[in-house]
């Protein structure tokens, strides 16, 4: 899952963005709202996190410049503003959630998996396919009962496929929400690493829960 | 020591008596004094008119005989059961008594020996007191009119008259007499009493009056500086309202001056509250920062040995007691600023204290407290239920973590006797809590300790907090010791 975060307090960017990337999250990050709002109009984002008082632009405009463009990203807004007048007028702008700074890092966490199934209109932690379950609150996979060990980018490369299940994924979709601007994937990455994950999931003499379509993609059905 | 302020009005009620009757004491003696010389002067005038009768009956025809020819009849001043006057005629040359009038009859009335050296035709005056009475008296020298048709003899009178006239003391004459006249000055006593009586009361009723009129002036001319006081009075931290300029110059002028050093206040309690506020705010963001340095380290770095997982451990606990006082703090703010959101529901008392409470079983019980609760069902109170859960919150966590492992908590809601009124009494076994320290439990962070030493959970805000929140909700609470060892805070307030 990819995420923007726009947030001008060097420490906190750099702590959130260490904490969401050990999470599994893919994260783009900036401290200017220019930048923010080139960030966001420019790729598909699954959950933004924006500040409210920031350099260049402020976080309502961006807000109100990405709903203008019908961005479906969900935006969480993390503010030292805390009153409910503000809290309202965020809501109100188009912000999908508003967390007040000082905040517990495992609640961030939480909201932004409840800002993602909201994304993909799912309302279950738990995603089942045929016998593999995947808790999307512990970022665990089992199949037949037995756990799967998924190395980060690979479980949310499964998540964001089924998430989008039924649906062909494009490998540009996929680059898209699995690697941020920091980790640009090579043309064959994402050949590569599906390829893995249907090692580690699919059962021998199975045929594998990850269909290819040539030319379009992958689809989980 | 600081003296106890006077009355402004007091004051000059009784700075005006004091003057006014200082005039008026001053008046009334000058015209007492004038009164009293014009009635001597009348009564020595009446003496005179009463010597110069008697003096026209006293004649003489030569000889040395001198007659005088009074009647009691004409004159009966001079006699009766209660006589106003009395004479007495004596020849100058052998001091023999020639007449006295009938009211002097039997008393031992003699002239004084001054008498005998007196110029004539000069009439002396004195008071003298006669049978137990004040008398004023007048004698006068004169020689007996002469009743002959003998022209000589008349012109040796004239010029012995004429003798006399001119201030030369020859010897008596045979013709010479000396007559007393005295009058009772009851009459002139009483008529001066009379004025006495009339001008006191006149004088007093005058300065009654001034005193009224100087009070009823008074009252509607300080009316601006007790509109003022009142005015006053009603200022406080939360109502720095101007005062009424009055349109009295000197009123006027206190008043502007207040309403100056007012708006000097206001904005520098505005300035504190946005210090506060802005303090608070500034803080939220460097919290957020180390809390989530210290949440991602000890979350995810799998290499941290114990030493530094400890130590990021304690980051994130200083984190979080900062995050809390920074909460408060904006509590407090907003109470101050009147900004505190206030979104009444009506709800269960019992319940919904019931339901809080349970939160801190498990911590008291962990300390070996004793908990006693005592809930009054079906109480149903209006008011802000996320407020009152602030300041109960607070309640409970300070008679928790304040109250020393084996101690005794107890806590009871219900209805005051015949009134509307709930009430929320907790109370806590303490052990280093007077009476003394009471005044101080509301202060903003008051702390036993005056090194203020941080217990890692409180910070000494939570009880102003409370008492903050509660003002903004029209509650009260009060506190107490019930026993050297036991403190009881009461939240009380309409039910709505």
């Amino acid at each position: 899952m990819r995420i923007l975060l726009i947030e001008d307090s060097k420490r906190l960017q750099r702590a959130l963005t260490m904490g969401l990337r050990k999470a599994g999250f893919q994260i783009d990050a900036t401290g200017d709202g220019r930048e923010g709002l080139w960030f966001a109009e420019s790729f598909d984002y699954d959950v933004i996190i924006l500040d409210l008082m920031l350099p260049g632009l402020d976080g309502l405009s961006i807000l109100r410049r990405i709903r203008r463009k019908k961005c479906p990203a969900q935006v969480l807004i993390l503010s030292a503003k805390d009153t409910v007048k503000d809290r309202v007028n965020g809501l109100q702008t188009g912000a999908d959630d508003y967390l007040i700074k000082p905040f517990a890092l495992e609640e961030l966490l939480a909201r932004i998996q409840s800002l993602v199934r909201r994304r993909y209109g799912i309302k279950q932690n738990t995603i089942r396919i045929e016998d593999l379950y995947i808790d999307l609150a512990k970022r665990s996979v089992t199949r037949g009962g037995k756990p799967i060990e998924l190395p980060p980018r690979e479980f949310t490369l499964l998540q964001f496929l089924a998430l989008e299940r039924g649906r062909v994924v494009s490998r540009t979709e996929i680059e898209e929400h699995i690697y941020d601007e920091r980790s640009g994937p090579m043309s064959n990455v994402v050949d590569a690493a599906i390829c893995l994950l249907r090692k580690m999931i699919d059962k021998p003499g199975k045929a594998s829960l990850i269909k290819t379509r040539r030319g379009m993609g992958y689809i989980i059905e | 020591m600081s003296r106890q302020p006077t009355s402004l009005k007091k004051k000059i009620i009784i700075r005006l008596f004091l003057i006014s009757f200082f005039v008026f004491a001053l008046t009334e003696l000058f015209l007492l004094d004038r009164s009293r010389r014009a009635i001597n002067q009348s009564l020595d005038k009446t003496l005179q008119a009463r010597l110069e009768g008697l003096t026209s009956i006293t004649d003489t025809e030569g000889e040395g005989k001198i007659y005088f020819e009074f009647s009691d009849e004409l004159m009966p001043d001079y006699s009766g059961p209660d006589p106003r006057a009395y004479f007495l005629l004596q020849r100058l040359v052998d001091n023999s008594e020639i007449e006295r009038s009938r009211s002097l009859e039997g008393l031992d009335f003699v002239l004084p020996k001054a008498l005998s050296e007196l110029p004539p035709h000069k009439p002396i005056f004195w008071y003298g007191r006669l049978n137990g009475k004040k008398i004023r008296f007048v004698a006068l020298r004169e020689l007996a009119r002469l009743e002959t048709d003998d022209d000589e003899a008349l012109i040796l009178a004239r010029e012995l008259r004429e003798s006399v006239n001119d201030g030369e003391l020859l010897p008596p004459l045979s013709s010479e007499y000396i007559i007393v006249v005295g009058v009772d000055t009851i009459d002139v006593n009483r008529n001066f009493a009379g004025i006495v009586r009339r001008t006191s009361i006149a004088l007093g009723v005058g300065l009654i009056i001034l005193l009224l009129a100087g009070g009823i002036i008074l009252f509607y001319s300080l009316k601006p500086l007790s509109v003022l006081e009142e005015e006053v009075k009603s200022i406080s931290a939360t109502n720095l309202v101007p005062v009424t300029v009055p349109g009295v110059r000197e009123i006027a002028g206190i008043a502007q001056t207040l309403n100056d050093a007012l708006r000097r206040l206001e904005a520098s309690f505005e300035r504190e509250k946005r210090f506060t506020s802005d303090v608070a705010h500034e803080l939220r963001t460097p919290i957020s920062e180390i809390r989530s340095l210290a949440e991602v380290a000890l979350k995810w770095d799998d290499k941290m040995d114990e030493f530094n997982r400890a130590n990021y451990k304690d980051f994130l606990a200083a984190a979080e007691q900062m995050q809390k006082t920074v909460v408060t703090l904006l509590s407090l703010a907003r109470c101050d600023a009147g900004s505190m959101v206030n979104q009444k529901e009506r709800f269960e008392l019992g319940p919904f204290i019931n339901d809080l409470w349970n939160q801190y079983r498990a911590p008291a019980a962990a300390g070996n407290i004793t908990c006693r609760v005592k809930i009054s069902q079906g109480i149903s109170i209006f008011t802000d239920k996320s407020l009152i859960r602030a300041i109960l919150e607070n309640l409970f966590s300070n008679a928790v973590d304040y109250t020393h492992p084996g101690g005794v908590i107890e806590w009871e809601t219900g209805l005051k006797s015949d009134t509307d009124n709930f009430f929320i009494t907790v109370s806590n076994t303490v052990t280093d809590l007077t009476s003394e320290d009471l005044p101080h439990l509301f202060e903003r962070f008051w702390r036993k300790d005056a090194a203020r030493t941080s217990d890692g959970i409180h910070s000494g805000l939570g009880l102003s907090t409370a008492r903050a929140i509660a003002e903004a909700l029209g509650l009260i609470i009060i506190v107490r010791m019930d026993l050297p060892d036991r403190l009881r805070i009461t939240l009380s307030g309409e039910t709505g």
